[in-house]
This record gives C-alpha cells, sequence and structure tokens, in this order.
C-alpha cells in the first residue's frame, strides 16, 4: 500500500522520499498490517510519521498515543527526531521479550 | 576466534554446540552456557509463539557479541535463539562463552543474557488452551541490564 502524507502541510515539495514501515508482535495483530510503504516529503523525520499515523485515527491512534513502543531505523533503535532518507526502513514495536 | 549468532526454528544440542566450538580452542579453560526452556506459567498453557525482527536481531546481538569481547578475554561466544512455535520443556535460547578462566566466562553469559532478555528484538506470544496472550517486559530485566550499563 502506498500512501503520502504531509503533502497539505508541504504543498511546494515535489522531492519526496520512500520508507518502508514494519510493525511487529502485538503492535502488527492490533494494526492489521506487517509493512508498508508510505512516500513523505524530504525533511521529514520519525515524528511526523508519528503524527500521520495517529491521525489515521481509530485502533493506530490508540496503539501509538496510549501504548508504549521502541523505533528502530534501518535496524538500530532511533529516536523520534531522527531524520529520514529516501529507502530507509523504519520499524515500530512493542518493548521486546526475548531469551 | 568464533563470535556468531544463529536464529533458527530448529532446536539445538548443547553438547554438539560445545564441541564445535571447543575444538576451536585449545586455550579454552572455562565455557559457561545457559539454557533457556519454555516455562509452564499457567496450568492451560500449551507453547510460546517467538517472533523476531529479522536482520535488526542478528546484527545487535553481533554488536553485543563483540561488545563482550571487548570487555572480557573470551577466546568465543555463540548464541542460538530459536523462533516459531515451541511447545513447553522446548529449549527456546543458548549462550555459550569460552574463556581461559570462569569469571570472564561467567559474566560474559550473564551480560549476553541481559541483553536478550531487554534489547534484542524478540517478542513471545503465550498460548493457553483458552487463549492467548502476548508476554511483556518485565522491570527486573530492565534492572538487571542496567547494571552493566551502570558499570560501564
Amino acid at each position: 500500500m502506498e500512501i503520502g502524507i504531509g503533502r497539505k502541510r508541504y504543498p511546494q515539495m515535489d522531492n519526496n522520499l520512500s520508507v518502508k514501515i514494519c510493525y511487529f508482535a502485538s503492535l502488527r495483530e492490533m494494526l492489521s498490517c506487517s509493512s508498508e510503504i508510505i512516500s513523505l516529503p524530504s525533511g521529514s523525520n520519525v515524528n511526523d510519521v508519528l503524527e500521520h499515523l495517529v491521525s489515521k485515527g481509530g485502533v493506530w491512534e490508540e496503539q501509538f498515543i496510549q501504548h508504549s513502543f521502541i523505533t528502530a531505523l534501518n535496524h538500530e533503535v532511533c529516536d523520534v527526531k531522527t531524520q529520514l532518507k529516501n529507502g530507509d526502513e523504519l520499524a515500530f514495536f512493542p518493548p521486546v521479550t526475548g531469551g | 576466534m568464533v563470535f556468531e549468532v544463529c536464529i533458527q526454528e530448529q532446536d539445538f544440542s548443547l553438547d554438539v554446540e560445545i564441541t564445535n566450538l571447543k575444538t576451536k580452542s585449545k586455550q579454552t579453560g572455562a565455557v559457561v552456557s545457559f539454557v533457556g526452556y519454555v516455562r509452564s506459567d499457567t496450568p492451560d498453557m500449551l507453547a510460546l509463539e517467538l517472533e523476531h525482527y529479522d536482520g535488526m536481531c542478528q546484527r545487535q546481538i553481533i554488536k553485543h557479541l563483540n561488545c563482550a569481547k571487548e570487555n572480557w578475554p573470551l577466546n568465543f561466544a555463540r548464541v542460538v535463539h530459536r523462533v516459531g512455535r515451541l511447545e513447553v520443556g522446548e529449549q527456546i535460547v543458548l549462550v555459550l562463552v569460552g574463556s581461559e578462566h570462569r569469571k570472564a566466562a561467567f559474566e560474559a553469559a550473564e551480560f549476553l543474557m541481559d541483553y536478550l532478555k531487554n534489547e534484542a528484538p524478540f517478542w513471545k506470544k503465550q498460548i493457553n488452551q483458552s487463549g492467548v496472550l502476548w508476554i511483556e517486559a518485565k522491570k527486573s530485566d530492565r534492572d538487571a541490564l542496567n547494571k552493566w550499563k551502570n558499570e560501564q
């Protein structure tokens, strides 16, 4: 699924980047989505993606507002201020329980 | 020196794993192994379903194996972590650490397990006869890992 985000906020931007978003474990099940490709304006960061996900409302808003989760960019844990590049893989997942 | 991780569905043999690593390291005088098993937490529990983030798991565990190598004089360290459905009583995880002397091997094995519990991207779903539930992270596990971070 490909969706555009932030285009209303950035109407002049035509230099979009494409990012793969992955969801794991309980978050994946609650969202009924394991991964998606989204398009967003260059200069976007992780928080821009989060704002978009929350704006979808319903279970999306509930999961990202009410539950704790971890973000990882290209297999490294990151924070919401991390800048995104074209082709990045951004993952959201609940606290881990391995071992 | 072998420092490696293996994520797999199939079972592992502790004896085979130790023999494989010992034959590659004649200087090893101490081997510490930790094996985690699927524990029955409720009378109707059947199994665990383990999910992982492929790629990130391997990368992050290798990073922590290297961290262990930098902090203790180790000859080898290997992590085997199973994924998929595991019945009660089955093996989940193996941490195997070899060193010349026992203290380094004990400490490094404990460090690696504390890391696996807290930061490696695995998730456990408990499968009961009455339904399923995702297991939540424990504060006690987090405290155990923070102990190492505070010492560094």
